[in-house]
């Protein structure tokens, strides 16, 4: 048993190396068994996999597994999509707290530090039980804290560089332990110019916008992130403070962000490749938490707290739109700030756990608490503040050793308020009002329940669960020209919380050789929140442009993702110094609105269906007891990996279709001991042809604007 | 336990195959309207001129193949020569590098000022409805241009984009651009 979930684990982490923890290989071990025991469908990789995969946001980075893609934007901005769900729609849970970032916008990125990120699970499906709303679609957990091992310390250093948009990046760490107190630091700093694209011009609508020197103009940016965390560990409990904070000021492309561009100096913008220049967006993030264990014989209680801050700040030269003065009035205060957002969020959770004989027993609680501010001289969504809580018990049952049947109730209550607003210009003759004050109840139960069963070489799972969403400030009241897409949007007051149900299933091979995982699901919304647009233009409220409004539409989705992995290595005797891994994965989904203006269409950012094909060599080289060189080659890697994406028809307006395509990239690197340094150097080529395509689920694919060129990565790890 | 789930399972694979196949049942538009500028007498065409105190003709002919949705109208200084990918070959060697003012569309009402460096640049915006149930219409109509502003300045003649914008009643839009000269008479 332990041997099968050990070469399971081994498939899964390929080039595991030994992580800052020395028992890295038992936490894998675990994460495996885990996910082949809970019914949900989930998937878990590490730090080494970010790293090896690393692209230019988080979610660029996990990309390659079955069922994630990103929603990307420009070079080094990404938002995860858990089977063709993103944006509010997936929880994102950094060490047990919900990140909470600006909502309006679907350009932000996430403001995570991936460096710091020691371990990630998706979860592919509703999970309200445990996370409350947002969990409609998914939940990407992040891990960031591990507990050094007793009476050590351990550093590491990473740097990168990036060809295609000239990135530099490193970041560092040291961690320790004494008897039981631990700390750790890192920072991390990178600086990119803009990025390059295969292209000399890209069509902006029904602008020709050409692209000197291939370079997607004004998205260069940089950032700066730091944490700090210490604590103690005892025999019986776990206290762990921490402090965070990701900073990042980077430029919009010059010709897609709705400004009066008329008076840009493109000769300014082309000089350098490397400055900022308005448009601009700068964002901080700081989190500060608290995660407390306990636990004894009859009970483990977990409680985390944390506050986060968030200021978003985006920056344009002033632009008159519709009404507002031909020049900027001298009284106005900051003139340059287009949207401003403040946001603090206060969130506490509590978690009990109680095995009993056969059975594990859940119960939770969790509260939340938002006050978001706006600024600036444009307006799109009102200030607002929200609370809610929510309860929830769960039940594991062992029904022998290898069955478990899984099944649990949440109820939760939300308010939002938000504030009323009125245009600081007159438009004919009075102040529109843009925001009336608002303030909605919402209260909704989820649920979940599944079994897991283990066969032989045989692992069933099925699930079936409930999740929702309340209605953000976005949803309810925006009332204002976004000028990322030339849309006027206008929120819906009446819109309920959008649940979503979900039936999937799991059936996992797995043998010495092979390992195969087939996992279909079908899910349906009730209610799914869709910002429609209409046929028709304002011109008092939206300057001329065209109207899109928010709507509840039902929804059913539907699709999978298969793997198929082939794993030879030391446990046969002609690998007994390599190690060869060939996986073939493809995944699919689809989504029909069941009603509503878009009847019979999918739903917006649909990803492609995919077929991956990923090859990996490496040698190990092998070293007698008696070499005590200091310096020692440990091991030798060659990857390859080819995607295969598909044509989208299946486009609502106002996308456009996108053709398919394949990219392929290849991998070299080595590792190397220097006393007990241990050094990793890899390098990676991605978009090897240097292919022209366009990723449908990129921010930019609405304007013509194709996925990145040919670049090559060069990264160095240093690990003691 | 195992036979339950395998059942369960293949239920589920099942009823998603099946899904799959009558995924077509019905069709929906994916295809843009479009603005058909080769009419008979077409107006405006590029490179027109027009003067204020007079009308510009519209004649342009708008088709979609499911069913079209309304249009709207805007006329924008292009004193700095930006360029519009609609626009002709040959236009090109004003490329700008400049995006969206057709969607910065100004005051609502039918003939506003804008303020140029040293003049009063001419703007209009206007939107108007087509017949529901059209997959043809043929705008046939003229937009006045005043000789002075509300403020009583004169309007500064010289080089102006004009943007026409159709949707569909699916919410697909297309857009077109022309370069004019709107000059004031001698």
């Amino acid at each position: 048993m332990y041997a099968l979930a050990l070469c399971i684990c081994l498939c899964i982490n390929t080039y595991a190396q030994t992580d800052v923890e020395h028992d890295a290989i038992t936490i894998e071990d675990n994460a495996t068994k885990k996910k082949l025991h809970t019914p949900k469908v989930v998937e878990n990789v590490d730090n080494g996999f970010i790293m090896r995969n690393l692209g230019g946001s988080l979610s660029e980075s996990l990309e390659k597994i079955p069922g994630l893609s990103s929603i990307s934007i420009g070079s080094s901005q990404g938002k995860p999509v858990v089977r063709g769900l993103g944006f509010n729609r997936v929880a994102v849970i950094q060490d047990n707290i919900r990140h909470e970032a600006q909502q309006w916008g679907s350009d932000h990125g996430l403001e995570v530090d991936q460096y710091s990120i020691v371990e990630v699970e998706v979860i592919k499906g509703p999970s309200s039980l445990e996370y409350g709303s947002d969990a409609v679609g998914g939940v990407l957990r992040l891990n960031t804290s591990k507990i050094p091992a007793k009476h050590s310390i351990h550093g590491s250093v990473c740097l990168t560089t990036k060809s295609s948009n000239g990135f530099f990046g490193g970041s560092a760490a040291v961690s320790g332990r004494r008897e039981k107190f631990f700390f750790s630091v890192r920072a991390t700093a990178e600086d990119y110019a803009d990025y390059k694209v295969p292209t000399d011009y890209v069509n902006i609508y029904s602008y020709k916008v050409r692209l000197p020197d291939h370079r997607l103009r004004n998205t260069a940016g940089k950032e700066y992130d730091f944490a700090l965390s210490g604590g103690i560990a005892g025999k019986s409990s776990k206290l762990r403070l921490s402090l965070s904070n990701v900073n990042s000021h980077g430029g919009l492309f010059a010709n897609a962000h709705g400004l009066e561009p008329r008076r840009i100096d493109e000769k300014a913008h082309d000089r350098s490749s490397r400055d900022i220049m308005m448009p601009s967006y700068s964002v901080n993030h700081l989190k500060a938490a608290l995660q407390y264990d306990t636990w004894n014989a009859v009970a483990m209680l977990t409680v985390n707290a944390a506050y986060q801050h968030n200021l978003r700040e985006e920056l344009s030269e002033y632009v008159s739109h519709g009404y507002m003065p031909l020049h900027c009035p001298e009284t106005m205060q900051n003139p340059d700030t287009e949207y401003l957002y403040d946001k603090d969020a206060f969130s506490l959770n509590a978690t009990a756990t109680m095995p009993l004989q056969k059975i594990d027993l859940k119960i939770g609680a969790s509260a939340e608490y938002q006050d978001n501010e706006i600024g600036g001289r444009c307006f799109i969504i009102p200030a607002f503040r929200s609370i809610s809580a929510g309860t929830f018990t769960s039940a594991e049952y062992r029904v022998s050793g290898s069955t478990v049947l899984q099944a649990g109730v949440r109820y939760d209550v939300g308010n939002i308020k938000t504030e009323k607003y009125q245009d600081w210009f007159i438009s004919e003759g009075e102040y529109a009002i843009r925001a009336e004050d608002l303030d909605k109840w919402f209260n909704d139960f989820s649920f979940s329940c599944g079994a897991s069963t283990r066969h032989g070489k045989w692992n069933y799972k099925v699930n079936i669960a409930k999740g929702f969403r309340m209605p953000i400030a976005k949803e309810l009241a925006a009332n204002g020209v976004n000028y990322h897409n030339f849309s006027y949007e206008i929120g819906n007051p009446n819109l309920k919380s959008e649940t979503s149900y979900q039936a999937d299933c799991q059936i996992d091979y797995l043998s010495r050789l092979l390992t195969v995982s087939v996992s279909p699901f079908a899910g349906y919304f009730a209610n799914y929140i869709f910002l429609n647009p209409t046929p028709r233009f304002d011109r008092l409220y939206g300057n001329g442009n065209q109207i899109y409004n928010y709507q509840q539409c039902k929804v059913l989705r539907y699709g999978g993702e298969a793997e198929v992995r082939f794993v030879a290595d030391n446990r046969y005797a002609m690998f007994h110094n390599s190690k060869i891994e060939l996986a073939l994965n493809g995944e699919f989904v689809k989504a029909r609105q069941l009603d509503g203006d878009k009847k019979g269409y999918s739903l917006p950012f649909a990803p492609p269906a995919t077929i991956g094909f990923d090859a990996n060599y490496a040698y190990r080289v092998k070293h007698g007891d008696d070499d005590h060189k200091k310096f020692k080659m440990e091991e030798y890697n060659a990857g390859f990996y080819a995607k295969q994406a598909s044509k989208v028809t299946d486009i609502v307006p106002p996308e456009n279709p996108t053709d398919g395509y394949h990219l392929l990239s290849v991998s070299i690197g080595c590792t190397a001991k220097i006393s007990n340094t241990e050094l990793q150097l890899s390098s990676k080529i991605n978009n090897l042809l240097n292919t022209v395509y366009f990723d449908h689920t990129s921010y930019y694919r609405l304007i013509n604007v194709p996925g990145q060129g040919r670049c090559v990565i060069i990264s160095l790890t240093a690990k003691f | 336990m195992k036979k339950l789930l395998t059942i369960i399972a293949s239920a589920l694979i099942m009823s998603v195959i099946t899904s799959c196949d009558n995924d077509d049942d019905k069709t929906i538009d994916t295809e843009k309207p479009q603005i058909n500028a080769s009419i008979d007498g077409a107006s405006p065409a590029n490179a027109a001129t027009f003067y204020f105190g007079e009308e510009i003709p519209v004649k342009l002919l708008l088709t979609d193949n499911a069913e079209l949705g309304s249009f709207s109208v805007n006329i924008h200084n292009n004193f700095d020569h930006h360029s519009h990918s609609t626009e002709e070959e040959g236009e090109e060697h004003h490329d700008h590098e400049e995006g969206e003012e057709h969607h910065d569309h100004e005051e609502g009402e039918e003939h506003h000022h804008h303020d140029g460096e040293d003049g009063d640049a001419f703007q209009f915006t206007q939107d108007y409805t087509i017949p529901a149930g059209s997959t043809q219409f043929l705008i046939d109509t003229k937009i006045s241009l005043p000789v002075k502003s509300d403020d009583g300045d004169e309007y500064e003649g010289g080089d102006y984009h004009f943007m026409i914008t159709v949707t569909d009643k699916a919410g697909f839009s297309t857009f077109k651009a022309f370069e004019i000269k709107i000059l004031q008479k001698e």
